[in-house]
C-alpha cells in the first residue's frame, strides 16, 4: 500500500474532520470531492468520473461506495477497510445502494453533510441522490468542511509542496533552451511535461497552458499548436506536481526583435508580484493581496478593467482533474484570512492593447510573510537563465 | 452568419457549425423546448467551436430556439471565446464574495424573453456540479420550467461527420506513434513516468493536443489495476507494462491499449495474450452498423468465460469516443456493456478493449483499439499488432 503519509497522520486529519462534523451538528459526511478522499484516506483515483461516495461518520466510521476497478485501487492506495461495489448496467442505482448502506449504519432521520460542490457529483447524480435520500435523512451542504481544513498545509505536507516546486523549476529549465524563433509549441509543452514525469512527478489537475502569437493572451489551454514566428511572444503556465501537490509557474518570453513596451509591462508585472507577495502575511486577507495587484497597475497608469484580470491567483493543494485551482481565490474583497502554511500562486496579468505579460510564482505563507518556492529567474528573455 | 469571418482558432467551417446548431434547434422544437442551457464543454465545442477549460467554474451558454447564443463565463475565457468560437454575445461574471452567476443567468434569460419558458438543461456533465445546479434551480424556481436535456447534443455527437472523422483518424495515427515511443522507452531501470512522458512527448511533437485524460502506465504488480496510480515504478528485467492512453487531435480522442513485455514471455502469460487477442478480435468482428452495442460485450463474455480467466472479467468492455474534456476521455453514455440496446450506426467511434489479470501470478494483459463503425464492419485505426509489444 503506497500511502504517502503515515496512518497516524491520516487518522489525525480524520479526527479533525470528525470534530468539525460534531461542531456543525452533523452525524456524518458524504464526500464526493476526490480531494477530500485523498486527503483523509490516501485513496487515489479518477473513479470520481462516475458515481462514487466516501462516507465518514462523526464516530470515525468510513465506507467507500465505488465501481469494480476502483475496489482494487482503493485497496492499493488507501487505508479504507469497508469498500462496497456497485455494478454497471442499464438499471444501476448507486444512490439507492448508498441509501441502503446508510440505513444499515442506522442513519435514518439523521443530519448528514454533503459535498455538493464537487466535479465528482454532477447535477444529474446530485438529483438522484436528493431523490433517494429525501425523507430519509436531512442533507446539509458541507462542501467546505474538508476544503477549509486542506487549505492550511500540515508539516508532513510541506516537503511534498517543496518537491513540486523543484519539479516546476526543473521543467522550466528544460523548456527554456527550446524557446527560440521558429520553435514548435508542442516541443516546449512536451519538455515541461516529460521532465516532471521523469522526475517522479504526477499529472497536473489541469492542462498546462501554452500560447504564442495571436494566442499568447489566452488564459486557458486551447487545442491546436503553432510554430513561433521569428519575432514572437509566448506565454506558458504550468505546475510541478508531486503526490498531487501543485506548485505553479507562469512566464512570458519574447523571442526575436525586442519589444520595449512589453519590457515595461513586464517590469510592472514584477512590481505587482512584489507588492502582492509583500501583502501575504498572517491576518491579511486574500482581498488585500488583490488590492496590491490593482494598486500597482493603477499606479503605473494601467487602472482600466481591460488592463487586468479579476483574479490574480489562488490557493494550491492536492487537486484532481479537471482543475488545479484550489480554494480560496485572490479576488476583490475576498475576506478569507491568510494563515501560515498556505500555498498561494500569484499570476500578474498585465495587458495593454495587444500586449500581454503574466509573470507568476508560487509562495508559501509563513509566520514572517511569503516565501517564494521557485528559484528560477523572472525575465522576458528566455536566454537569461539565473 | 455568412459575412462573419471564421474564428482564427475554430476547428470547423462556419457551415458545419450552422448545420449542427440547426439540428439542435429542430430537436428542441420537437421536444417543445424554448431553449437549452448548455453546461457541457463538449457541447459548446461541438456547436460553436468554443474551446476552454473554463467549465471548471460556473459557465453556461443559453441557446434559444431563435436568436443568438449568449455565453456567460469568467473574464479569463473571453479572449478564448472570441478567438475559438462563433459566439458573438459574451457576458462576464466577476469573482466577488456576492457573485451569483445563477442570478446573472436568470437576467440573460429575462432579456431574451424566456421568462416562463420551458428550458432544457445539461445535467449530466462535469461542467455543472450538483452545487451549481442547486443555485440554478433555486434562482429559476417559478421563473422557468427546467427539464433534463443532457442527451440532445450528446446524441448528435455520437455519430461523427466526415469533417470530424479527419481528426479522429489523425488522433489514431498519433496514438500509434505514441505507442511506438512507449515501447522503445520500456527498458529495465527506467521509471514508469518516463514512459508516460514518452507518450506525451510523441503526441505533442507530432501535432497532437493534450489528451482529456492522462496515460495509464502500470508496470510490475500494479499492471492488474484498472487505473493509473501515484508514484513511479522502476521497470525490472522481466517486467510487464500495461499501457492505455488516448491521443488527441483537436480534442478528438483515439485510444489504444497494449501490454509491453520485457524479458522472457512465460507460457501462462503467452496463453493470456492469446485469450485476450481472440476476445478483442471477436469483439471487433461483430461491430457493424445495425448491430446493438450489447453484442460486443456478449462476445467479450463468450470468449473470456470459455477461458480459464473468466472470473476476472470486467463488467464493461469499452465505450464511445469523441471530442472530450477533462477529467475523462470516456465519452459516455454509451458504454459497452451486456444488453445495451443502442444500435450502431456508421460514423460512431468506439474503443473496445479487453483486460485480464491473473490473481496468483499477478500477470496482466490488456489490449484495445479505436474503430470507426461502417455499414459493413469497422475501420480499425491502429496498425499496432494485437500481441505482446517488445521494447
Amino acid at each position: 500500500m503506497p500511502l504517502h503519509f503515515s496512518l497516524d497522520e491520516l487518522a489525525e486529519r480524520r479526527a479533525i474532520t470528525c470534530r468539525g462534523l460534531a461542531a456543525r451538528g452533523l452525524s456524518g459526511l458524504l464526500m464526493f470531492r476526490q480531494e477530500s478522499m485523498y486527503y483523509l484516506t490516501g485513496y487515489d483515483t479518477f473513479g470520481y468520473v462516475f458515481f462514487q461516495c466516501l462516507y465518514l461518520g462523526a464516530d470515525g466510521r468510513l465506507m467507500l461506495l465505488t465501481r469494480s476497478v476502483d475496489v482494487r485501487t482503493a485497496a492499493y492506495t488507501s487505508m479504507i477497510g469497508d469498500v462496497r461495489m456497485w455494478v454497471d448496467g442499464p438499471n444501476a442505482t448507486p444512490a439507492r445502494e448508498l441509501k441502503a448502506i446508510l440505513a444499515e449504519f442506522g442513519l435514518e432521520g439523521e443530519r448528514l453533510g454533503v459535498e455538493w460542490d464537487a466535479y465528482g457529483l454532477t447535477a444529474a447524480n446530485g438529483r438522484k441522490l436528493t431523490a433517494e435520500l429525501d425523507g430519509f435523512c436531512e442533507l446539509v451542504d458541507a462542501s467546505d468542511l474538508v476544503t477549509l481544513q486542506r487549505v492550511i498545509k500540515r508539516p508532513a505536507e510541506i516537503p511534498y509542496v517543496r518537491k513540486a516546486a523543484e519539479l516546476a523549476d526543473a521543467a522550466l529549465a528544460a523548456a527554456l533552451p527550446l524557446i527560440r524563433p521558429g520553435a514548435w509549441e508542442g516541443d516546449i509543452l512536451a519538455a515541461l511535461q516529460s521532465t516532471i514525469l521523469r522526475d517522479d512527478g504526477d499529472y497536473p489537475g489541469n492542462e498546462f497552458i501554452i500560447g504564442s502569437g495571436p494566442g499568447q493572451n489566452l488564459g486557458r489551454y486551447v487545442s491546436g499548436r503553432r510554430r513561433l514566428d521569428a519575432d514572437d511572444t509566448i506565454a506558458i503556465e504550468f505546475a510541478g506536481v508531486f503526490r498531487h501537490y501543485h506548485s505553479a509557474l507562469m512566464r512570458t518570453y519574447r523571442v526575436g526583435a525586442p519589444d520595449p513596451r512589453l519590457g515595461e509591462l513586464y517590469q510592472i508585472g514584477l512590481d505587482a508580484l512584489a507588492a502582492c507577495s509583500g501583502a501575504i502575511r498572517p491576518g491579511a486577507t486574500f482581498g488585500d493581496v488583490f488590492a496590491a495587484y490593482i494598486g500597482t497597475l493603477a499606479g503605473a497608469g494601467l487602472g482600466d478593467m481591460t488592463n487586468r484580470l479579476n483574479a490574480c491567483g489562488y490557493s494550491l493543494g492536492t487537486t484532481f482533474s479537471p482543475n488545479w485551482m484550489d480554494w480560496p481565490m485572490v479576488y476583490r474583497d475576498n475576506p478569507a484570512v491568510i494563515e501560515p502554511g498556505m500555498v498561494i500562486f500569484l499570476h500578474m496579468v498585465v495587458t495593454d492593447g495587444p500586449r500581454n505579460v503574466a509573470p507568476g510564482e508560487t509562495f508559501l505563507s509563513t509566520s514572517a510573510g511569503a516565501e517564494r518556492l521557485g528559484k528560477m529567474s523572472l525575465s522576458l528573455d528566455p536566454e537569461r537563465i539565473a | 452568419m455568412t459575412d462573419k469571418p471564421v474564428p482564427p482558432l475554430a476547428t470547423f467551417s462556419l457551415a458545419e457549425y450552422a448545420g449542427r446548431l440547426q439540428r439542435t434547434r429542430d430537436l428542441l422544437r420537437e421536444r417543445g423546448l424554448d431553449g437549452l442551457l448548455l453546461f457541457a464543454q463538449e457541447s459548446l465545442y461541438y456547436l460553436t467551436g468554443y474551446d476552454t477549460s473554463g467549465y471548471v467554474f460556473f459557465q453556461c451558454a443559453v441557446l434559444p430556439v431563435e436568436g443568438p447564443i449568449t455565453l456567460l463565463t469568467r473574464r479569463p475565457d473571453v479572449a478564448q471565446a472570441r478567438d475559438s468560437s462563433t459566439i458573438e454575445d459574451i457576458s462576464v461574471w466577476y469573482n466577488a464574495e456576492d457573485a451569483n452567476p445563477a442570478a446573472d443567468l436568470r437576467e440573460i434569460l429575462r432579456v431574451k424573453g424566456l421568462a416562463g419558458a420551458r428550458l432544457g438543461v445539461e445535467l449530466h456533465t462535469y461542467g455543472l456540479t450538483a452545487g451549481n445546479w442547486r443555485s440554478v434551480e433555486s434562482e429559476l424556481a417559478g421563473f422557468a420550467l427546467l427539464e433534463d436535456a443532457s442527451d440532445i447534443v450528446r446524441g448528435q455527437r455520437l455519430v461523427k461527420s466526415p469533417a470530424e472523422l479527419v481528426h479522429v483518424r489523425e488522433a489514431g495515427r498519433l496514438a500509434d506513434l505514441a505507442m511506438d515511443a512507449v515501447r522503445r522507452a520500456a527498458v529495465p531501470g527506467r521509471l514508469s513516468g518516463e514512459l508516460s512522458g514518452a507518450a506525451l512527448v510523441s503526441m505533442l511533437a507530432n501535432g497532437g493536443d493534450l489528451p482529456s485524460e492522462m496515460p495509464i502506465v502500470n508496470s510490475g504488480p500494479r499492471a492488474v489495476y484498472g487505473r493509473g496510480v501515484l508514484g513511479a515504478h522502476r521497470l525490472e528485467t522481466d517486467d510487464q507494462v500495461l499501457v492505455e492512453f488516448g491521443a488527441s487531435h483537436r480534442r478528438y480522442m483515439a485510444c489504444i491499449e497494449r501490454t509491453v513485455v520485457l524479458g522472457a514471455l512465460s507460457a501462462e502469460h503467452a496463453e493470456m495474450f492469446s485469450v485476450v487477442r481472440d476476445t478483442l478480435e471477436a469483439m471487433t468482428g461483430i461491430i457493424r452498423a445495425g448491430v446493438p452495442l450489447g453484442a460486443i460485450d456478449a462476445e467479450h463474455r463468450r470468449v473470456l468465460d470459455a477461458s480459464p480467466y473468466g472470473r476476472d472479467r470486467y463488467g464493461a468492455c469499452g465505450y464511445s469516443l469523441g471530442a472530450t474534456y477533462a477529467p475523462t476521455w470516456m465519452d459516455v453514455p454509451p458504454m459497452i456493456y451486456s444488453g445495451n440496446p443502442l444500435v450502431m450506426q456508421p460514423g460512431m467511434v468506439l474503443f473496445p478493449h479487453a483486460m485480464l489479470g491473473a490473481v496468483e501470478s499477478r500477470r496482466a494483459v490488456g489490449m484495445g483499439h479505436t474503430v470507426i463503425v461502417t455499414e459493413t464492419g469497422c475501420e480499425i485505426l491502429s496498425r499496432q499488432p494485437i500481441e505482446p509489444l517488445r521494447p
